[in-house]
């Protein structure tokens, strides 16, 4: 019961994490079709100017500014590099973006080197928020949390209730008429890249004094985001968070588990079944999300609440 | 396909071949590896290029095959059968093809880039879960000198190997070459094209896709046998997504659309990794440089760029243009390389002209800005 609870508590904690990314990805996705490869770096930027920021003027700054730099970033990363690309469809987009990840990898590495860097939360977050069964709760996992909603409660207010969310929405289902009316969707989209990049900076300054700081944390969680994305459904944000929250919960539910296949499923009457029959629970933890994405497309690949087909 | 069309090909590879044994040991096995490549980027512009399924997951039949390659040499000892080793390679592909790739091409477009993704990840992250077939941590190493060789060649050697590794390489060329001249050939380009008109007009997309897809696995099976033959280890490198990147890029690179494509992309991957990562540590940026930029202004890739260049010749000014902002670019990354790790990269000439060429960058880049800003100034003072 104990193990259950905390579990679960960290799998919602870094369910927060990821719907911060993938609220973004798929925000941005649904608007111009774009799968942006460099989501997941624009996280490690957030990080590397999170820390660096935080080091001369201190964590609050951190949360200002680094969100503030990477999203100017985003914007001009959409308006030079990714729009004039756009006529040439997705495909070139895509490799746009998988291309631009490996390098900003390398230009991290250049700048801040290759190992991981220092980077913490405030001595004013140590200590426990408070006890589940037991287990302290660490107050800088309910920071994360706190962020993460703040956020997102701020990102559904303005979508759902400022006429310039009553216009991103309009730009989602018909960008035609709305450039039509007179509203330039050029502009909606820029801002609205700036706005996801900006996110996924945050979630950056966040999650990496709460993970590690290095220039693998892009690879290691990019992957886990589309995950998400994917199976949420593109484009939904509903979907994005129970997606974000599932996976978040079921892998650390999974890695708590000390059992074996062989004491769950008859596996024993096949020998050449031998090596999966001995594979714990937990080391099926890294694969699961892969196989329920592609379980998903696969079955539904609209995914959980997606509008139209990936 | 006619003996007239693969001799050309054949002569480039016994070119190779020569060149290498002139110049020894490490160009023998630089060819090596340039071959595996080619073989690779084959399959891979088969599946991108000519059905246009961007996969993220290539590398699953390339590392697969390469590792079940791996036992058959630990299980075949004694047996004389090492020149068709590579067809134990192809049956992996084969069947990494029927099971994976039946489900993945019921999708095209971002869904199949997406599923590819994920399937690739699975398979990499199975690696450390099954340490009996994958070897864990350390990988699978063999020995190829323990299954002799059918016409008595003595395998110890790199050039017998490498003539093993051609005869198979231009073999993956001929069933590529072959097949895009059939009426699957040209049906795989149609679907690539407008999937919707040929549903249309009658033909079953998906199958097409999954033929596709088929043959693509197998001949990155023959690939991936390949590598585990002439390196005589296969760690996990082989089904990670780096391989599968890497397949990705060298193609985009070298180009899609034509047949030499393949082969100028493994050369540069090849040099790239072998030749100037010995010089200089900021080689990957370099590398991913050049795709982002070609995706960016040239998606035929270089090979495209030579086509286009044979039917407009560029300007002088284009080409100067060109050749001075890729030597400040060179400048640049290598002083700030230089400045960062604090060791001095060993590019040739570097000590020489370094300093010189820094120099000239630095003189450049004010001149560029200041006439950058009387042009600006010039402009705001114009009457409107």
């Amino acid at each position: 019961m104990e193990l259950l609870a905390t579990s679960l508590l960290n799998g919602l904690t870094y369910g927060f994490l990821l719907f911060m990314l993938a609220a973004g990805l798929t925000l941005v996705f649904s608007l111009m079709g774009v799968m942006n490869f460099a989501h997941a770096s624009l996280y490690m930027l957030g990080a590397y100017v999170g820390a660096t920021v935080a080091a001369a003027w201190g964590f609050v700054a951190a949360l200002l500014l680094a969100p503030l730099l990477v999203g100017l970033a985003g914007c001009a990363l959409e308006r030079w590099l990714l729009r004039p690309l756009h006529a040439r469809g997705h495909v070139a987009e895509l490799l746009f973006t998988f291309g631009l990840a490996f390098l900003i990898e390398e230009a991290v590495k250049l700048v801040w080197g290759a190992g991981s860097i220092d980077h913490r939360f405030p001595p004013a977050l140590e200590g426990s928020l408070f006890s589940a069964f037991g287990t302290p709760y660490p107050a800088y996992k309910g920071f994360m949390v706190a962020v993460a909603v703040a956020s997102l409660a701020g990102l559904y207010a303005l979508v759902a209730h400022t006429r310039v969310g009553l216009v991103v929405r309009a730009a989602l289902s018909h960008p035609q008429m709305v450039q039509n009316l007179g509203h330039d969707t050029d502009r909606v989209f820029m801002a609205v890249f700036g706005l996801g990049s900006a996110l996924a900076a945050l979630a950056g300054v966040v999650g990496g004094a709460a993970l590690t700081t290095e220039p693998s944390m892009a690879a290691q969680l990019g992957t886990i985001v589309f995950v998400v994305v994917v199976i949420g459904g593109l484009g939904s944000i509903t979907g994005a968070f129970l997606a974000a929250m599932g996976v978040g919960v079921l892998q650390t539910l999974l890695i708590a588990v000390d059992l074996r296949l062989s004491q769950w499923l008859p596996l024993s009457a096949w020998p050449a079944l031998a090596a999966v029959a001995e594979l714990k629970v937990s080391q099926l933890a890294p694969m699961t999300p892969y196989a329920l994405m592609v379980a998903m497309l696969l079955a539904r690949p609209r995914g959980l609440f997606g509008q139209r087909e990936a | 396909m006619s003996v007239r069309r693969i001799l050309p090909w054949a002569m480039v590879v016994l070119a190779l071949m020569f060149a290498a044994s002139a110049a020894g040991g490490f160009v023998v096995q630089l060819a090596t590896q340039v071959l595996v490549l080619w073989c690779f980027g084959l399959s891979y512009q088969l599946l991108f290029g000519r059905t246009g399924l961007l996969s993220f997951g290539h590398a699953v039949s390339f590392g697969l095959a390469a590792f079940g390659t791996a036992h058959a040499v630990r299980s075949l000892a004694g047996v004389p059968v090492y020149e068709l080793l590579p067809l134990a390679g192809a049956a992996v592909g084969l069947g990494c093809g029927v099971l994976l790739g039946y489900p993945v091409t019921r999708r095209s477009g971002i869904a199949f880039a997406m599923v590819t993704l994920g399937l690739g990840e699975l398979v990499a992250a199975c690696f450390l879960m099954f340490p009996g077939f994958f070897g864990g941590e350390a990988g699978v190493t063999l020995q190829r000198t323990r299954v002799p060789s059918m016409l008595g060649l003595d395998l110890g050697q790199g050039l017998p190997q490498l003539a093993v590794t051609a005869a198979w390489t231009l073999a993956v060329l001929g069933v590529v070459q072959g097949l895009a001249r059939t009426p699957f050939g040209l049906a795989t380009l149609a679907v690539r094209e407008n999937a919707q008109r040929i549903e249309f007009l009658g033909f079953r997309t998906a199958t097409v896709r999954w033929v596709s897809m088929l043959v693509a696995s197998t001949l990155a099976g023959v690939a991936g046998a390949l590598s585990a033959l002439a390196y005589e280890i296969v760690t996990v490198d082989a089904v990670s997504m780096h391989m599968s990147a890497n397949v990705l890029l060298m193609t985009v690179i070298g180009g899609l659309a034509h047949p030499l494509g393949p082969l100028v992309g493994a050369l540069f991957l090849t040099v790239m990794q072998s030749v100037v990562s010995d010089w200089t540590r900021a080689w990957l940026f370099y590398y991913g440089f050049v795709f982002v930029v070609l995706v960016w202004l040239a998606p035929e890739g270089i090979t495209g760029l030579w086509q286009a260049a044979r039917r407009q010749r560029p300007s002088a000014r284009t080409v100067a243009t060109v050749l001075i902002f890729a030597l400040l670019l060179v400048v640049f990354v290598e002083t700030a390389y230089q400045l960062a790790l604090g060791e001095p990269t060993r590019l040739p000439g570097w000590r020489h002209f370094g300093p010189v060429a820094l120099q000239a960058l630095l003189w450049s880049s004010g001149l560029a800005v200041a006439a950058m800003l009387v042009r600006g100034l010039r402009r705001s003072e114009a009457p409107a």
